[in-house]
């Protein structure tokens, strides 16, 4: 069955930012940072932690942006772009 | 592989059997647990087989090629996501207020003919729309349906289905405001509630952009909590004498107050109001449908509505027109949504792991939407039909008491006593119900008696007015945001005319633009206020033909890429939802404009009027005001129909030339890339 694979093989570690949290870790804090973080990427929030992340990792030599503007780029992306919720 | 054909075929059988009880059933009472298993039966497998069908054969799926997440990942916008986190996402996007309203009003047919078109729409039309316009896309870098329409069809065809998509925002905020306007009209208690959630959200903006940057999450439960308490705190005030005066308003003071709120939340910067509240509203979204599902399968409570009722003729009091078109064009959403499409080629493509996903996501998340709209069918067919009708009835029609009211359904057919309308309102908290269209206050009725039940006696009116809390404030960030959308949309496209007013930066292009949206959706809404027939009646089918237009015109596009990249031999996946859906737009369209019965047709309507300002039983300017209304209408639907109609002959022309060789069948696809993720 090629679909029980699952996607966190396939993708190498911190292309998912910070959504991914290391398998070795146990216990009720790792736990709720793994809700934390689904919470966080179903209802949309901004990642700032895992776009610099990735930047730093995949991009090196690009400015990373600051937080207040990675926030601000957020926003727009979000809201200024064309529908992003339904009826 | 023998164990699993056999729990297919397990699987198979239940939803026949399902579906043969449905049919069969002509008792008092059926269990919402054989409309739950029918759909779920048939879900699973059309998922199985028809979803995987298109997958492999239609579209060519293959997990060798890079998708856009992993080839322009850049941690914003192109992020790979994994597919359940992903199904969640694309899912909070596209559940609205649609799938809810849309088959309580439907209900008036009966549960059978919305549960058919419910679950069958679904399955060979709306999840096959979304998942195709997912997939084309996710190969196109995740460029819009606009944009795709421009690229396949023609700059022409791009920029009319930008019109389209602004017309049906327009058309769609003053509906939905409307729904929020009859829940709220008179209620001190949800009008406290709703008010609260403003503070609440500029509280939250500034915890998570001024005090503690990036705490989204802190803020958010922080949010909720606060939200939980304003609703209890609603209480007390609905039951104070000196409180409840300043929280009850009429129905035009309301639309007003929400037209006022929306160009405020429009010029507003998006973090202090707009962005809070949508994260509110999605939590509160997604916690309330799953409480809703777990309910309905702790209760399974038995549905008292009939399987069909008697106005499939036509005559029904929620609104106008028989079965077909009617229960094709009211139900929207839940079965397909244009807007989908919208959805579909905006975020969610850009965050595909893979290109399998898209199956999950698109097709999935939409089985999932029809899911939610099912249940929202149960929890009004769960009512007695007589109570049904006392509060999705107009005023005008039951004539304004509990008296009249009880008389005239019983008219109709149904059983229901003064007392038992009284005593449903005092037990959620209500002075009246009476006539509270537009489908939010029965399904929270509905709502109230399932969570009741399940979590809690005693707790109706808590209930009732948690289910029109969490109605009305998602439904207000659909304004919200909707209006925001709209204003950009707006400058867009008179940017093209000059230049200064297209600078979505330059506050007076912002302001103007803001206020042209406002003014369209709020016209409407206070013309649905106004409206004698209750404003549903004429609001609902046009916001249900538009959204289904949109849908044919993102059928074309699907139709165009499939032909486009060499198989159409089974274009056939999407014309055939086309066809029906054309049949039924059209024929609905036809039938608003040009109908002899003036609580059809816009244009028969408008001539009622008109000769009773000519007898005097009517004031000249209110007369005047009524006609410009149907008129209005009337052109609005046209200008649908038009412009639907440009697109498929522009769509079938295209079509055409590659079938005769005289074009090449060639899409415009990213160029490939081999994936570099472990396979």
């Amino acid at each position: 069955m090629r679909d029980s694979s699952g996607a966190a093989g396939r993708v190498p570690s911190g292309r998912m930012g910070s959504g991914a949290v290391g398998g070795g870790a146990v216990g009720g804090g790792a736990v709720l940072a793994w809700l934390a973080s689904v919470i966080r990427q179903v209802s949309g929030m901004p990642d700032y932690k895992g776009y610099a992340e990735h930047v730093r990792r995949f991009h090196p030599g690009t400015r990373v942006l600051t937080e207040q503007e990675y926030y601000a780029e957020y926003l727009h992306r979000r809201y200024g772009d064309g529908p992003t919720r339904c009826c | 592989m023998l164990l699993k054909r056999i729990g297919w075929l397990l699987v198979a059988l239940t939803g026949a059997v399902a579906w043969g009880v449905l049919a069969l059933n002509r008792g008092e009472t059926i269990n919402a647990a054989w409309v739950v298993l029918a759909a779920v039966g048939t879900y699973l497998v059309a998922y199985r087989f028809y979803s995987r069908f298109l997958a492999d054969r239609v579209l060519g799926v293959n997990d060798r090629r890079a998708t856009p997440a992993e080839r322009l990942g850049n941690g914003r916008d192109f992020v790979p996501t994994s597919r359940w986190v992903l199904f969640g996402h694309h899912f909070a996007a596209i559940a609205g207020a649609g799938p809810l309203v849309g088959p309580v009003l439907a209900a008036q047919f009966g549960y059978l003919p919305g549960t058919i078109w419910l679950v069958f729409g679904v399955v060979l039309g709306g999840a096959v729309q979304d998942f195709i316009i997912l997939f084309g896309s996710m190969r196109r870098d995740g460029k819009s349906l606009g944009q795709m329409a421009k690229e396949e069809t023609g700059p022409a065809t791009g920029l009319l289905a930008m019109i389209a998509v602004l017309a049906i925002m327009v058309i769609l905020l003053a509906v939905l405001a409307l729904v929020v306007v009859n829940a709220l009209k008179d209620s001190p208690w949800g009008v406290f509630t709703i008010l609260c959630t403003v503070p609440i959200a500029v509280l939250m903006g500034f915890w998570m952009k001024v005090w503690r940057p990036g705490k989204t999450l802190e803020a958010s439960a922080a949010g909720v909590a606060l939200l939980l308490l304003a609703l209890v705190g609603g209480r007390h005030v609905a039951e104070s004498a000196t409180l409840a005066p300043y929280f009850t308003y009429s129905a035009l003071t309301l639309a007003y107050g929400i037209i006022g709120y929306g160009f405020i939340a429009s010029v507003l910067p998006v973090w202090m109001l707009l962005c809070p509240r949508d994260y509110l509203s999605t939590f509160m979204k997604i916690g309330t449908i799953l409480l809703l599902a777990l309910g309905i399968v702790l209760v399974l409570p038995p549905l008292k509505l009939p399987a069909v009722t008697p106005f499939i003729d036509g005559t029904g009091p929620v609104f106008a027109g028989k079965l077909f078109p009617f229960a094709f064009i009211t139900i929207a959403c839940g079965a397909i949504s244009g807007f989908h499409a919208l959805v579909a080629s905006g975020t969610t493509p850009k965050m595909l792991i893979r290109e399998s996903d898209a199956r999950l996501i698109g097709y999935g998340g939409m089985l999932m939407e029809s899911f939610v709209a099912i249940m929202a069918l149960c929890a009004a067919a769960l009512l007695d039909p007589g109570i049904y009708f006392a509060i999705n009835a107009p005023l005008t029609t039951l004539g304004g008491n509990v008296h009249s009211a009880a008389e005239v359904i019983r008219g109709w057919g149904f059983s229901v006593t003064p007392e038992q309308i009284d005593a449903l309102a005092a037990s959620v908290g209500e002075k009246t119900l009476l006539g509270r269209t537009g489908g939010a206050p029965s399904l929270a009725v509905g709502m109230a008696h399932i969570f009741s039940s399940a979590f809690g006696q005693g707790l109706m009116a808590l209930w009732y007015h948690f289910a029109i809390m969490f109605e009305a404030l998602f439904i207000l960030t659909t304004v919200d945001t909707g209006t925001r959308v709209g204003r950009f949309m707006l400058q867009e496209l008179a940017g093209q005319i000059w230049r200064p007013l297209g600078r979505t930066s330059w506050y007076p292009s912002t302001v103007l633009a803001s206020a042209l949206v406002v003014a369209g959706w709020g016209y409407f809404l206070v013309q649905g206020v106004m409206d004698p027939l209750g404003g549903i009646n004429s609001l609902w089918p046009l916001f249900g033909i538009s959204n289904q237009l949109l849908a044919s015109v993102a059928l074309c596009v699907g139709t165009t890429l499939i032909i486009k990249s060499g198989k159409a031999r089974y274009a056939w996946v999407t014309l055939l939802p086309l066809s029906w859906l054309v049949a039924a737009t059209f024929t609905a369209g036809w039938q608003k404009v040009f109908a002899d019965d003036p609580r059809l047709g816009f244009l028969a309507h408008a001539a009622e009027t008109a000769s009773k300002v000519a007898s005097g039983t009517m004031l000249d300017s209110l007369g005047a005001r009524l006609i410009f209304n149907d008129r209005l209408d009337a052109g609005v639907t046209i200008a649908f129909m038009l412009i639907t109609l440009l697109v498929l002959l522009a769509s079938a022309r295209e079509w055409v030339l590659i079938l005769t060789r005289r074009k090449p069948a060639r899409a415009q696809e990213s160029p490939f890339v081999e994936t570099a993720y472990a396979g």
